[in-house]
């Protein structure tokens, strides 16, 4: 599996982050937005068990043993007897005393069930002993919802307890607290549904999760900016070492800051000396040594003068037999020497950088030129094929004159006897491409790569017979480099070899 | 015939005397440039074969103060520097033949032949031709202060119909003349004088190379119909 790049990890953990807090921060306000809403509710609750805990004054005898609801032996009444009887209310007879209470006839059939002016001192309804408070929500009826003991429980020590129950699917929030001193009922409760609140977290999740996406999106463009930007001195640095190639080895990277890409920066040009110090080294030394080759070139002209023109004299006066035929095996190696100090020093000249002379050559006048005295010695043609007739080739005379002279011994070389040569010269997309083929002997196809290596020659064998001085091609690739032009070679052993040189015009 | 060595190199020295001497010839050799000029300049030399580098007094110099003081005895200059600017330097001072190194002694004194043969024609060095010129020696051609560059052949050519300016020349005698020793092929003429008509006269108006029909082709300042 590919390793995760540095960019994208500094991009994922930049979003994680951002993203995580984003969360956070969601989550802390549903947090806070649920408390809020139920301590709001608790202390709706609060007040609405107030009255129960401090009743107003002037209550009289309804603060007192029997508290609220008709005596315990009124018929209907199920009111538990704050006297610790049973719900039947079996107690102690109290018929004969009874408090006036308000709509209360008090079994007097004289006395009209008329409203008694007061507050409505009616008993609130009870569940197991646990009085049921009005709460905020008036027609909310909790006599059904059982009692949580361990709220009342708590209550009794700590006052009040807050719970949530559930009553016929409905989720409530209720209050229990205990009864003051002396009262019938242990305790007392009040309810409020918390739908209101439920909806408030409702909205808080679905803005939530609306926002989530969003967020994440933003989390990861901020991340992507600040990856950008954090990266920023890493990508100047890859653009600016992407300028320096082996033309430009002096230019330095920037050394922006003192952290670790300043750092980076200071290493890297470090190794750029390094590199460029070797290079230097090594272009000096093969420019060392390709003047030693001009110069010992330049330097055996003189004795091969001297040689020669020393042989053709003695050759003049010389009697015996034995010396015309040492003194012209003299002259034939000289004047290969001299041959070869030609080519140096033309391979020499060619690659120093003087500038060639270019201009437009008719194809018709190198092809005669660098064919004059071949196809009169052998018994071959030697044929031009060019299209249109006067077709220019832009460059230098002498060197392509050369170039195709060099060519077209080979291919001499290359046949024995029958065998045709074939010059062809087109111009092809704004290019010059010249062709020689001859139906000769071939290259073995190992020997292909070494072509246009000095002293090179395909077939050693041949090495002292032939007519070259081994350089032939060294020259031929050396002309058409200085053209900024190709040369290709393709061959086939026993049928024939084809060179194909393109100068660009 | 006394023919006067000026170089330094002994081998050099020795096996030209001693060719030039098997040929005939009288031959003394000067060692030194100073010494050289001083010998020359006594008189009495046929002609002298001269050396460029050399102590004292290089070559060239030599043959510029030479042709100052007015000789016309054939020089020959030998050198080692075979660039064309120093052929040109060479033969712009005043001599008549240059011979780079190493060369062959028969060619040396197939030279030398030459040299003592030829009647002193000078061919006139520049032709001028209705804005045309052409420098024989440099081997350049300007028209109107611009250079043109033209291959070997097409120099020949053009230097063949300006020396005969006005006159016609016929395709025989363009081949005879300019394609001397290659047999060329049958209407090469009418190629190169079409890519001759390009360079020369493309780029101008008035024209100066004309075809006279199944006669041939001159050069001419001036409109023919």
């Amino acid at each position: 599996m590919k390793p995760m790049s540095t960019r994208v990890k500094i991009l994922l953990g930049n979003a994680a982050g951002i993203f995580l807090v984003l969360i956070a921060f969601g989550a802390a306000s549903r947090v806070v937005v649920k408390k809020v809403g139920i301590d709001g509710l608790d202390k709706q609750l609060e007040g609405a068990s107030r009255p129960f805990l401090n009743p107003p004054p002037g209550m009289g005898g309804m603060i007192g043993p029997r508290f609220g609801g008709p005596g315990p032996n009124q018929p209907g009444s199920n009111q538990p007897d704050p006297n610790g009887q049973g719900p039947n209310g079996e107690g102690p007879d109290l018929s004969g005393q009874r408090a006036a209470m308000p709509g209360d006839s008090g079994g007097n059939p004289d006395l009209l069930d008329q409203p008694q002016p007061g507050p409505d001192r009616r008993p609130p309804p009870a569940t197991d002993g646990v009085a049921n408070l009005g709460g905020p929500q008036q027609d909310l009826d909790i006599k059904d919802l059982p009692v949580d003991e361990a709220a009342i429980q708590q209550a009794k020590n700590n006052g009040t307890a807050f719970v949530t129950q559930e009553l016929n699917g409905q989720k409530l929030r209720v209050i229990y607290v205990s009864a003051p001193a002396g009262r019938q009922v242990r305790a007392g409760r009040a309810a409020v549904p918390m739908q209101p609140v439920n909806d408030a977290i409702q909205l808080v999740d679905l803005t939530f999760l609306l926002l989530l996406v969003p967020a994440l999106l933003i989390s990861l463009g901020i991340s992507s900016l600040l990856t950008k930007w954090t990266l920023l001195p890493a990508a100047k640095m890859a653009g600016e070492a992407q300028k320096i190639d082996a033309n430009r080895l002096e230019k330095r990277l920037p050394v922006i800051g003192t952290d670790e890409f300043g750092a980076l920066a200071q290493t890297f040009n470090g190794m750029l000396e390094k590199v460029e110090a070797g290079y230097q080294a090594q272009a000096d030394a093969l420019a060392a040594q390709k003047r030693f080759t001009g110069d010992a070139a330049h330097e055996l002209k003189s004795p091969l003068t001297v040689i020669s023109g020393n042989v053709q004299l003695g050759l003049e006066s010389a009697g015996d037999e034995k010396t015309r035929e040492c003194l012209t095996e003299i002259q034939r190696e000289s004047a290969a020497m001299s041959a070869i100090v030609q080519d140096l020093l033309l391979l020499s000249r060619l690659e120093s950088d003087q500038p060639l002379n270019l201009i437009d050559i008719p194809a018709v006048e190198l092809f005669e030129s660098a064919s004059a005295g071949i196809s009169a010695e052998f018994k071959f043609r030697v044929m031009l094929v060019t299209d249109p007739k006067d077709l220019t080739v832009r460059g230098d005379q002498n060197a392509l004159t050369r170039l195709l002279r060099n060519l077209l011994e080979n291919a001499v070389e290359a046949i024995s006897d029958q065998g045709d040569i074939i010059v062809r010269a087109v111009k092809e997309n704004g290019s010059c491409v010249l062709t020689v083929h001859d139906s000769g002997r071939g290259i073995p196809p190992d020997a292909l790569s070494h072509l246009g290596e000095r002293f090179f020659r395909a077939d050693e064998a041949r090495t002292r017979s032939g007519k070259g001085t081994g350089l032939g091609l060294a020259i031929c690739r050396q002309i058409v480099k200085r053209h900024e032009g190709t040369m290709r070679f393709a061959s086939a052993v026993g049928k024939g070899t084809l060179v194909t040189v393109t100068l660009p015009e | 015939m006394k023919i006067l060595i000026i170089e330094d190199d002994p081998g050099i020295a020795s096996v030209v005397s001693r060719a030039v001497e098997s040929a005939g010839y009288e031959s003394r050799v000067e060692p030194r440039g100073d010494s050289g000029l001083e010998e020359a300049l006594k008189g009495g030399y046929d002609l002298i074969i001269l050396d460029v580098m050399l102590p004292g007094l290089n070559g060239v110099e030599i043959a510029s103060r030479l042709r100052a003081k007015g000789t016309t005895i054939p020089v020959l200059m030998l050198t080692a520097r075979t660039e064309v600017e120093n052929r040109i330097e060479g033969l712009d001072a005043g001599a008549d033949d240059y011979l780079p190194k190493p060369f062959d002694v028969q060619e040396l004194l197939a030279r030398v032949r030459a040299q003592l043969r030829r009647e002193h024609v000078h061919r006139a060095r520049v032709i001028r031709v209705g804005g045309l010129e052409i420098d024989s020696v440099k081997h350049t051609v300007h028209r109107d202060g611009a250079e043109i560059s033209l291959s070997k052949r097409e120099f020949d050519l053009l230097e063949a119909l300006a020396s005969n300016e006005g006159r016609v020349l016929t395709r025989e005698v363009i081949q005879g003349s300019v394609w001397k020793d290659s047999d060329g092929f049958s209407n090469t003429v009418d190629v190169y004088v079409g890519l001759l008509r390009k360079k020369i006269d493309g780029q101008f108006e008035k024209k100066l190379i004309h075809t006279i029909r199944n006669v041939g082709y001159s050069l001419e300042d001036k409109d023919r119909s």
